[in-house]
């Protein structure tokens, strides 16, 4: 049957604002997500083996590494959640007419996101406040199951990029919908058929150990005037990690080009101008972040550190902005450019100005916290973030 | 119809959204007073140099932080995802009127969290002073999320001028957004209050713990006590037919489901009350006895006026999504007209995809079943189908899904409770036979009838 006739219509209403600035908005957004959601999904897995690893000494790098990892979780994890709003509205509002119908379809699965997230969020603080926090690391036995708790976590996190992922591919394939809901109108149904969902996955999947193994430099450059060593340590081990991470990327990166339907590819090799030459400009800041990242696993230097971490930021938005345009390529049914816009001025100024006095209260924010934790503690019971 | 729908057995849709609401309620409403709590408290304790006050500040933020952060914000996100999946059309209406607006809310949230972390992980970091200005800041920016969310929840009860309009600006500044903000604050407060309590009950310190009870009753008492004057405000300004159904109900309808909203308006006054008489002879007035137990129990009650209140709200908005512009089962009301005349399965995307595929091979009587009634109604469970038809025969099934055409209050009891039924004669005569079907009294003459309603067969 033709899709067409099976894809809602959008609501009789205008678009608040032009296509192209809610398109931006959507990229924008999902990469604010995408750095603090990959820090999770990744960071959790790594916390867990570090923690593992370093079982029998508390003392070593390992460890440490693994808890000032884990103790940092929560707040990624908030930031994640948070950031994800955005592309979650804006999604829905340029494609909901495929995103709800896949949603639906999918509505068991994809609701209980909602409680594994709640789940894995929760355990996060549980390896904090009834390991870390309560004597219970005094013993091996503590610390492998704190790290245990955490790879569950981990298990959690993973699968709701997966359902992510199946929903993703879902919504663009409208030919799958009527069939779909005819075998199971309970909202039981995956995309398991789906030729570009495991890669598309797995591609998700490594990149997140490729972040973090950055997250953890990143750390290493925070304690460096306090320890320099355990620094160096991991800047290195970061470093590595990316590396390693990033070349595992190329097959997976190949297999995920070769399952795409017929054509897709082909636009990102020079079959379509903007496609091609942000590819390519993704290409070559995964190049440098490469060089320079295997630079700084030599000797640790935090300026090539500082260059790979920077183009391995630009590589990602590359390449969400690459992701974007197979999604607009594939959903041919649906149109926002057809819906109407009635700019709401009034409301675009306030949220604009408002995102700027954000933006001026958060570096006041980060200041206020960068020198409350340069400072010794004034009690003795107070908290203390993150990498120490 | 624009939209496949969500079969969900037994509970219904709605019920899912509701379960998740009510969680997310409760937290979210502690979130926003608790950070006003936070706030005041920590001030007495900065103006008296309370270092117990401070201390138990310091307890009650981890647990705070943990609830808020957590459960508040996943409840909140599910919320979203559950309404997209039981009313999509409703949801895309709301999203293509108020994107900006939640999108200025997003900015808050981050605003909210960020200072939430960082006031929890600075104390004894920062100068008491800087502390008691994050503590003012998180306050400032939850109630800002408030502001602006409560916009969006009172438009889909009182549209106001933004049905012929469509302005933005006329939805969010509807009429009951005033009464209706202010009557949020004070739940929250309220939730804020009762929270407080519970943890001050188990301060060890027994001359602190009573300080800190009695501190919570004062904080309580004028809150129950502003209640009804607001709620009486609040109900002068939702639309009077919505208010007439809470009493006419009860009256003149014998069916259960009607006569429930003027019991949840009797229920959550008559638990208000109890909570003021509870706080004054309670803990204000003998602190000393106030346990861990009470205090549960006390938590019990205001989370009960709270749940009663939201359904009543939720309840007095039937049967629209968006009131006067869009039905319960995502059909505006203009389009109606149009429907009962050129044919529902004519008209809606998905729903004349189902009955008019071959391979689908759908019973037309049940997919308008799905599409009209189950975004109130299931098969057997919740408002079950099967026990409304009851013993009616196929006739009087569809004697009775006539009256439900009707647009006359006078003729059609359920008009202003139930949607109208859109529908041509044919698509309510299939709709007949479906129900019917139900408890086996279908009429043997037409197509053989699925009892399942669970898939499309």
């Amino acid at each position: 049957m033709d899709p067409s006739s099976i894809v809602p219509l959008f609501q009789p209403l205008p678009f608040p604002a032009p296509v192209w600035l809610l398109e931006t908005l959507l990229i924008l957004g999902f990469f604010l997500h995408a750095l603090p959601m990959n820090v999770v999904l990744g960071g959790g897995f790594l916390s867990a083996a570090l923690i593992f690893s370093g079982r029998n000494n508390k003392e070593s790098f390992a460890y440490r590494a693994g808890k000032a990892l884990a103790t940092s979780l929560p707040l990624f994890i908030s930031f994640a959640v948070t950031q994800g709003i955005v592309p979650l509205l804006f999604v829905q509002l340029l494609y909901g007419p495929a995103f709800y119908t896949s949603s639906i379809l999918m509505a068991v699965p994809w609701i209980s996101v909602i409680f594994i997230v709640l789940v894995s969020y929760y355990m996060s603080y549980v390896v904090i406040y009834r390991y870390f926090k309560n004597g219970a690391m005094q013993n091996t036995a503590g610390i492998v199951k704190s790290s245990m708790l955490l790879l569950v976590m981990s298990v959690g996190f993973a699968l709701v990029g997966f359902l992510f992922s199946n929903n993703m591919t879902l919504m663009l394939s409208p030919e799958k919908w009527l069939s779909m809901y005819s075998h199971n109108a309970n909202g039981l149904n995956l995309n398991l058929g789906e030729p570009q969902l495991i890669p598309r996955y797995l591609h998700f999947l490594v990149a997140s150990f490729a972040v973090a193994g950055m997250t953890l430099g990143i750390f290493g450059l925070y304690i460096a005037k306090r320890d320099a060593e355990f620094s160096k340590y991991m800047i290195v081990f970061g470093s590595k990690l990316y590396l390693g991470a990033t070349l595992l990327q190329v097959p997976v990166g190949f297999w995920y080009m070769k399952s795409l339907p017929a054509g897709m590819a082909q636009r990102f090799m020079g079959g379509d101008t903007i496609g091609t030459a942000v590819f390519g400009a993704s290409m070559v800041f995964m190049l440098i972040a490469i060089i320079a990242t295997a630079m700084a696993c030599t000797n640790a230097n935090k300026k090539m550190f500082l260059v790979g971490l920077t183009a391995n930021a630009l590589t990602i938005l590359a390449m969400i902005f690459n992701r974007h345009q197979l999604r607009v390529w594939l959903l041919t049914h649906v149109q926002p450019s057809t819906v109407p816009v009635a700019t709401q001025w009034d409301l675009l100024i306030t949220f604009v100005v408002s995102a700027v006095a954000l933006i001026v209260y958060l570096v006041w924010l980060s200041k206020l916290c960068v020198k409350a934790f340069a400072a010794p503690v004034q009690a003795p019971d107070g908290e203390r973030l993150a990498a120490q | 119809m624009n939209y496949p729908i969500w079969v969900v057995p037994y509970l219904g849709g709605p019920w899912v959204i509701g379960i998740i609401s009510i969680i997310h309620i409760f937290i979210s409403h502690f979130a926003v007073g608790g950070g006003a709590f936070l706030a005041l408290a920590e001030q007495i304790a900065y103006k008296r140099k309370n270092e117990n006050l401070y201390n138990y500040l310091k307890g009650h933020s981890r647990f705070f932080l943990i609830i808020t952060t957590v459960s508040g914000a996943m409840t909140g996100v599910g919320i979203w995802f559950s309404i997209s999946l039981v009313s999509p059309d409703g949801t895309a209406s709301l999203i293509q009127s108020f994107t900006l607006a939640w999108a200025l809310e997003y900015l808050f949230f981050v605003a909210e969290l960020a200072t939430a972390f960082v006031y929890y992980y600075t104390w004894d970091r920062v100068s008491k002073e800087t502390h008691l200005l994050l503590a003012r800041l998180y306050m400032v920016f939850s109630i800002m999320t408030l502001v602006i969310i409560n916009g969006i929840i009172t438009f889909m009860l009182t549209p106001g001028k933004w049905i012929e309009s469509h302005n933005w600006l006329d939805g969010f500044l509807n009429p009951t957004y005033f009464p209706g903000l202010i009557i949020r604050m004070l739940i929250m407060a309220a939730i804020a209050g009762m929270y407080a309590l519970v943890t001050s009950s188990r301060i060890p310190d027994p001359h602190f713990r009573t300080y800190m009870v009695r501190f919570c009753a004062k904080w309580l008492i004028p809150i129950f006590l502003l209640g009804p004057i607001v709620s009486f405000w609040y109900l002068n300004q939702i639309p009077q037919a919505a208010v007439q159904t809470i009493f006419t109900g009860i009256q003149t309808s014998g069916l259960g489901n009607f006569s429930i909203l003027a019991r949840a308006l009797y229920l959550s006054m008559v638990l208000s009350g109890t909570i003021i008489l509870f706080a004054f002879f309670g803990p204000y007035l003998n602190p000393r006895g106030f346990t861990f137990r009470i205090a549960i129990l006390f938590m019990i009650c205001g989370l009960s006026v709270t749940g009663t209140t939201e359904w009543m709200r939720e309840l007095l908005r039937k049967p629209y999504v968006v009131y006067n512009y869009m039905y319960s089962n995502g059909i505006r009301k203009t389009e109606v007209p149009d429907i009962a005349s050129a044919g529902f399965l004519n008209k809606g995307k998905w729903a004349s995809a189902l009955a008019n595929t071959p391979e689908c091979k759908a019973d037309p009587g049940e997919v308008v079943y799905r599409y009209q009634c189950m975004s109130c109604h299931t098969v057997d469970g919740y408002r079950s189908m099967k026990r409304m038809i009851g013993d009616r025969d196929e006739e009087s099934v569809v004697g009775f899904l006539n009256m439900l055409k009707e647009k006359d209050p006078e003729k059609n009891p359920y008009h202003g409770i139930m949607p109208p039924l859109a529908a041509n004669d044919t698509e309510l005569k299939s709709l007949a036979h479906y129900l019917a079907g139900l408890n086996g009294k279908a009429d043997g003459s037409a197509p053989k009838i699925s009892h399942g309603a669970q898939t499309v067969h």
